[in-house]
C-alpha cells in the first residue's frame, strides 16, 4: 500500500514524536506524580542493589580477613606507629579546641552549632558515567529529607535528591546539575562551585581582578540555603586568567574522593540560611 | 509470567551495573548493560515482551539516575526499534551481529547523552573526554558482548523451557 520510502519517513517521524513525548516527562520533575514514580523505581531497584552491595562486601570481607593475613603483621606495625601519631595529633587538637572555646567566649560569639547527622552507606552509583549521583541506605525513615546536605569528614559530597523510607539518591557536587554557593577561604571571594561531570568542579563568577591561587581552599558560603557555611568543598587546582572577560576560570578538585566513597553523613534539618560563620 | 522473569533479569542487570560494576576501578567507563539487553530483545525476541521490558527498564534507569528524564527510556526504545529488522539485511552470525548492534547502540547512547549535555549547557563539553569514553566502552563491548550473548541465550533458553513446561502442566 505504501512505498518503502514513505514507510521510512513515517517511521522516523513516529520516533521523533515518541522521543518528544518521553522528554516532555521532564517537565513533571517537581510534581508529586514524578516523586511517586521515583519512589516506586527506588523501591524496586534499591533492595536489589543493596543485595549486590552486601554480597560484594561479604566476599571482600572474606578476602580481607582470611587471604591477606600474610601482610597483616607488617600492617599492624605500621598502624601502631600511625596510632601513636594520631594520639599526639588528637591531644594537640583537643588543646586547640579548648583554646578556641575560650576565645569564642571572650568575643561573645555564638557557640558552635551542633548539627544532627545520620550515617549512611553508599550502595550504588549512577547508571550513566556522564552523570554523578549515588544511592545511600538511609531515607525518610531516618529523618533524611530532600535537599539535605551530604558530607564526609573530608568535605561536601552533595545533596539529597529523592528519598524513600529506606533509601535516598544523592546528587554529587561534581554533577553538572549541582552547584554550591562558595567562597575562597583565604580571600573570602565568593562564587558558584559547579560540577563539571568529571570529578572536578568549576568555581564560577570569580572576578578576574580578584586573587585566586592554586591550593586555595574553597568552602561553602552558606548562602544557597542547602549547605551550611564553612564546609570544605575542595582546593583550587587550576586558574586561567584571560586577557579579556569579567571572570577567571578556576578549577576545584574536591577533597572527597568520589571513586572510593563508601560512607557518608547526612546533615539532618540544616539551618536554611547562615549569615554568620557558626560552623 | 515470561515478562515478569524478563523484568527481574533487567532489574538484576541494572543493580549489577550500579552497585557492583560502577564500584570497580574501571567500572565508570563500562558501557550501559541495558543496551545489550535491548539489542537482544530487538534481534531475537518478540516485539511486545521486548517493548515492555525496554520501556520499564528504561524508566527504572531514568528514575535512579541524575540524567534528564526519559534519556534512558528513549535511547533503549530507539535501539530496540532500530535493530528490529537488522537480521534480515545483514547475513552475519548471530553473535557477531549482536556485538555490532551493541556497539552501535552504545554509540547512539553516547551521542544522545552528548547532545543532551550540549543542549542543556548551551556549550560543547569536553569532546575528547567523551570520544575517549566512547572508545573505551566500545572496546569493552567487543571484549564482553560475545560472552553476554551466550549468557542471555542460555538464560532465555531456560526461560522458554520453563514456560513451555508450565504451560503443559496447565
Amino acid at each position: 500500500m505504501f512505498s518503502k520510502k514513505t514507510m521510512l519517513v513515517a517511521g522516523v517521524l513516529i520516533l521523533i514524536a515518541l522521543n518528544g513525548i518521553v522528554f516532555s516527562l521532564d517537565r513533571f520533575r517537581n510534581s508529586s506524580f514524578y516523586d511517586a514514580a521515583v519512589r516506586a523505581a527506588i523501591f524496586f531497584v534499591a533492595p536489589v542493589q543493596e543485595g549486590f552491595h552486601t554480597t560484594v562486601d561479604f566476599v571482600d570481607g572474606v578476602w580481607e580477613h582470611y587471604f591477606l593475613l600474610v601482610s597483616v603483621g607488617y600492617q599492624n606495625d605500621r598502624l601502631r606507629d600511625k596510632l601513636e601519631q594520631a594520639r599526639r595529633k588528637n591531644h594537640r587538637c583537643r588543646e586547640l579546641a579548648l583554646a578556641n572555646e575560650r576565645l569564642r567566649d571572650l568575643v561573645r560569639l555564638n557557640k558552635r552549632s551542633s548539627y544532627e547527622y545520620a550515617a549512611a552507606e553508599v550502595i550504588a552509583r549512577d547508571p550513566s558515567p556522564l552523570y554523578q549521583s549515588i544511592v545511600i541506605n538511609k531515607g525518610s525513615g531516618s529523618a533524611v529529607s530532600r535537599a539535605d546536605p551530604v558530607l564526609t569528614a573530608s568535605g561536601i559530597v552533595g545533596h539529597v535528591l529523592h528519598t524513600t523510607n529506606e533509601y535516598a539518591t544523592v546528587a554529587l557536587i561534581t554533577d553538572r546539575n549541582t552547584s554550591v554557593d562558595a567562597m575562597v577561604q583565604r580571600t573570602r571571594i565568593r562564587g558558584i562551585a559547579r560540577g563539571s561531570g568529571n570529578e572536578k568542579c568549576r568555581f564560577e563568577y570569580a572576578l578576574r581582578k580578584k586573587e585566586v591561587k592554586i591550593n586555595d581552599v574553597v568552602m561553602s558560603s552558606g548562602l544557597d540555603g542547602i549547605y551550611p557555611k564553612g564546609f570544605r568543598i575542595g582546593y583550587v587546582s587550576k586558574v586561567i586568567r584571560r586577557n579579556a572577560g569579567l571572570f577567571q576560570e578556576v578549577e576545584i578538585t574536591p577533597f572527597v574522593d568520589f571513586k572510593t566513597l563508601e560512607e557518608v553523613m547526612v546533615l539532618l534539618n540544616p539551618p536554611e540560611y547562615e549569615s554568620s560563620g557558626k560552623h | 509470567m515470561r515478562i515478569a522473569i524478563y523484568l527481574i533479569a533487567a532489574l538484576v542487570i541494572l543493580a549489577l551495573q550500579t552497585a557492583v560494576i560502577s564500584g570497580l576501578p574501571a567500572g565508570r567507563q563500562f558501557y550501559d548493560l541495558l543496551i545489550p539487553l535491548a539489542v537482544y530483545f530487538s534481534l531475537f525476541r518478540g516485539f511486545s515482551s521486548g517493548l515492555a521490558v525496554v520501556l520499564i527498564s528504561g524508566f527504572l534507569a531514568d528514575m535512579i539516575s541524575g540524567a534528564p528524564n526519559g534519556m534512558f527510556m528513549a535511547v533503549l526504545l530507539v535501539v530496540f526499534l532500530l535493530f528490529r529488522n537488522t537480521a534480515g539485511y545483514f547475513h552475519a552470525g548471530e553473535r557477531f551481529l549482536f556485538t555490532l548492534c551493541t556497539a552501535a547502540g552504545v554509540l547512539l547512547e553516547n551521542l544522545a547523552f552528548f547532545a543532551c549535555l550540549v543542549l542543556v549547557q548551551m556549550a560543547v563539553p569536553h569532546v575528547f573526554v567523551h570520544i575517549k569514553l566512547f572508545l573505551v566502552q566500545v572496546a569493552w563491548v567487543f571484549v564482553t558482548a560475545p560472552l553476554i550473548y551466550h549468557l542471555l541465550s542460555a538464560g532465555f533458553k531456560r526461560v522458554d523451557q520453563l514456560s513451555t513446561r508450565l504451560a503443559g502442566k496447565v
